[in-house]
């Protein structure tokens, strides 16, 4: 077995972010399992991201660029990924927690019967062993842990890991087949609406936000300034729940799908208290009438109406 | 066309967690130590309204666990389901994540002419996130992971919107499939007062290991992962500095070059 093995995730010909995270993280354990690091680019038209896997730190590249790769489906990815790992054996497979590296990161596990530990917030090499942090039990706990035999597969959680830094390094990648053909992927991609223009809270270096603590409009001046000064974009704008008689809880579960239920009264309430106001009374009636027909009673929604004018005439 | 449903019985987010000598115990101080996987809301929900809208005929909730698990599958039949069945053996105890695959695939197999499993997104004690796709795997089933709506499901195929990190995809897939579902999918109801009756009366039927046909090992001495090693969140440590000056000019003044100092902007 050798080889610190990282998967690029990458669309449109660019390295996404979490992956030169990873690459960044496999250097570090590579360096101290004296391994290389070897990058695995797939994908259509990623001659480009193989040469940025050099740079940022790879030693070698193992590439596939093929028309099935174009559009992530895991059937595409996790046979050839799957095949190049029972062939080559490497010690180490990381990948990025993102939804596409969760689901290439399972798929090889369990193609593979190897030890899966997803979500790692931190990792430090023990011997020939990556133990890595997790956070378990709701997120009050954490845990240390490891693959105790073969190949150890650890996914890396988005921005707990610093990215690698160019290196000037350049190579030659090593090409290869892709391993199904069109016709043998079941799964059809017929639509996709991407998120481009907005902005990705995941990708934020630093992010301000401000909550119900800050009183009503006025006190998000001071946060908009902030948010000037360090050249940011609002990215999202999330309605305030105010005390309306309930009481606003975060837990999951039952009180969380109550109060989730009772947010659609508030809505109407978001000119008050956002920096903006959105919403008028059409989108009240909406949300009452159209989106909760079907749990408000007539009773129920007069009685939310004249709670709601009460407030909004206050 | 039978649906299974997975879910699992998990420590409340409210629970307040201790670990002496490893072993983790909890309590709650609403008195519900233990609920549903609140992911496994949504994959309930979910379930019973392929039977309402899309003509299923059974809706299966399963769960892997000891016998505390029935009351998970007791909210899964008061809030719709038509059948649970519990797989129950202490030859699985400590299997790793690919193990318990093993399981479920095994179990899934066993109920017959299933064409959608169902699991929630991720359970909060191990936070894992992979049950969905490496069941798939061992079913050698399509899997179709983070789920935001199901818009199709006819002549043997099933049509659904995935939210992924970049966007919404939507995917046609053949039947039958594993699934995982996000939260944005639905709304998931309360049990009502005649399931919670059904429920209360139900008898659950529970599988061991000798009635599943497993392929490959299970339990602690197969498991590829140690997870053993659990403990509290380290508290914080840091201190404060408090800002004087006669002005706020002045004090932001300070504050400013400590920023710079601190190489913070
Ligand atoms: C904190 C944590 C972190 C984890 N991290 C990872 C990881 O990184 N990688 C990974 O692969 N896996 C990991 N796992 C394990 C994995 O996710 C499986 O889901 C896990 O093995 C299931 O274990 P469990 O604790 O839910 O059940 P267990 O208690 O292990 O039960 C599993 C089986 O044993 C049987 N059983 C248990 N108790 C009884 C009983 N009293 N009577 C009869 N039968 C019983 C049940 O039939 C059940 O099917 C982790 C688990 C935890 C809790
Ligand atoms: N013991 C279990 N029994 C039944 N379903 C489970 C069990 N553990 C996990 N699941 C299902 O798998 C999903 C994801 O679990 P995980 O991959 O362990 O985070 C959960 O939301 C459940 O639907």
């Amino acid at each position: 077995m050798s080889g610190v093995w990282v998967w690029i995730e990458n669309s449109n010909g660019a390295m996404s972010t979490i992956s030169r995270e990873v690459i960044g993280a496999a250097r570090t354990v590579a360096d101290e399992l004296r391994e290389d690091v070897v990058a695995i680019v797939l994908g259509h038209d990623v001659a480009s991201v193989a040469d940025e896997a050099f740079d940022l730190g790879a030693d070698e590249v193992i590439g596939c660029d093929d028309e099935t790769l174009a559009n992530f489906r895991v059937e595409a990815y996790g046979p050839l990924l799957a095949q190049l790992v029972q062939e080559r054996e490497p010690v180490v497979l990381l990948f990025g927690e993102s939804t596409r590296g969760s689901d290439l990161s399972a798929w090889v596990a369990a193609e593979t019967d190897a030890g899966l530990v997803p979500d790692a917030i931190a990792i430090e090499v023990d011997g020939e062993t990556v133990k890595a942090t997790r956070s378990v039990f709701a997120n009050k706990l954490l845990s240390t842990t490891f693959v105790k035999d073969g190949l150890q597969i650890v996914t890396l959680r988005s921005r707990a890991f610093p990215q690698a830094e160019s290196t000037g390094n350049s190579g030659d990648a090593e090409w290869v087949d892709a391993v199904v053909a069109e016709g043998d992927i079941p799964t059809k991609i017929v639509g996709f609406e991407g998120k481009e223009g907005t902005v990705s809270l995941t990708d934020a270096s630093i992010i301000v936000s401000g909550g119900r603590g800050v009183g009503g409009p006025e006190g998000f001046e001071p946060i908009q300034a902030l948010v000037d000064v360090l050249g940011g974009r609002w990215a999202l704008r999330v309605r305030l729940l105010m005390r309306v008689g309930f009481r606003m809880s975060t837990r999951w579960g039952k009180r969380a799908r109550l109060s989730a239920r009772i947010c659609t009264l508030p809505v109407a309430l978001v000119g008050r208290f956002s920096t903006r106001p959105v919403c008028a009374h059409r989108k009240l009636l909406w949300r009452l009438t159209k989106t909760r027909k079907r749990q408000f009673s007539v009773w129920r929604s007069m009685g939310l109406w004249a709670i709601c004018l009460r407030f909004c005439l206050h | 066309m039978k649906v299974v449903v997975c879910t699992k019985q998990t420590p409340s987010t409210t629970a307040v967690f201790s670990v002496n000598n490893g072993v983790v115990s909890w309590d709650d101080p609403g008195g519900k130590p233990n609920v549903v996987n609140p992911w496994d809301e949504y994959a309930i929900e979910e379930g019973i309204r392929l039977k309402e809208n899309h003509g299923a005929a059974d809706v299966i909730a399963l769960s892997i666990g000891g016998e505390d698990s029935k009351e998970a599958l007791k909210t899964a039949l008061a809030m719709g389901c038509t059948d649970a069945m519990l797989v129950s053996d202490d030859a699985f105890a400590g299997s790793d994540a690919v193990g318990n695959a093993r399981v479920w695939a095994a179990a899934i197999n066993q109920l017959g002419d299933v064409q959608i499993a169902i699991f929630g997104k991720l359970t909060i004690d191990d936070n894992m996130g992979a049950a969905a796709m490496l069941t798939a795997r061992k079913l050698g089933w399509t899997p179709l992971t983070f789920v935001s709506a199901i818009k199709e499901v006819g002549n043997g195929s099933i049509t659904v919107e995935r939210l992924l990190d970049d966007g919404k995809e939507t995917v046609t897939a053949p039947l039958p499939v594993v699934i995982n579902v996000v939260k944005e999918i639905n709304e998931p109801r309360y049990p009502s007062f005649m399931g919670i009756r059904k429920a209360n009366r139900a008898t659950i039927p529970v599988l061991t290991g000798s009635d599943l046909n497993v392929d490959g090992a299970t339990g602690a001495a197969a498991s590829k992962v140690d997870w053993s090693q659990v403990f509290p969140i380290p508290p914080r440590e840091g201190s404060v500095e408090m800002i004087a000056g006669d002005s706020v000019e002045e004090q932001v003044e300070i504050l400013v070059d400590k920023l710079f100092e601190e190489k913070v902007i």
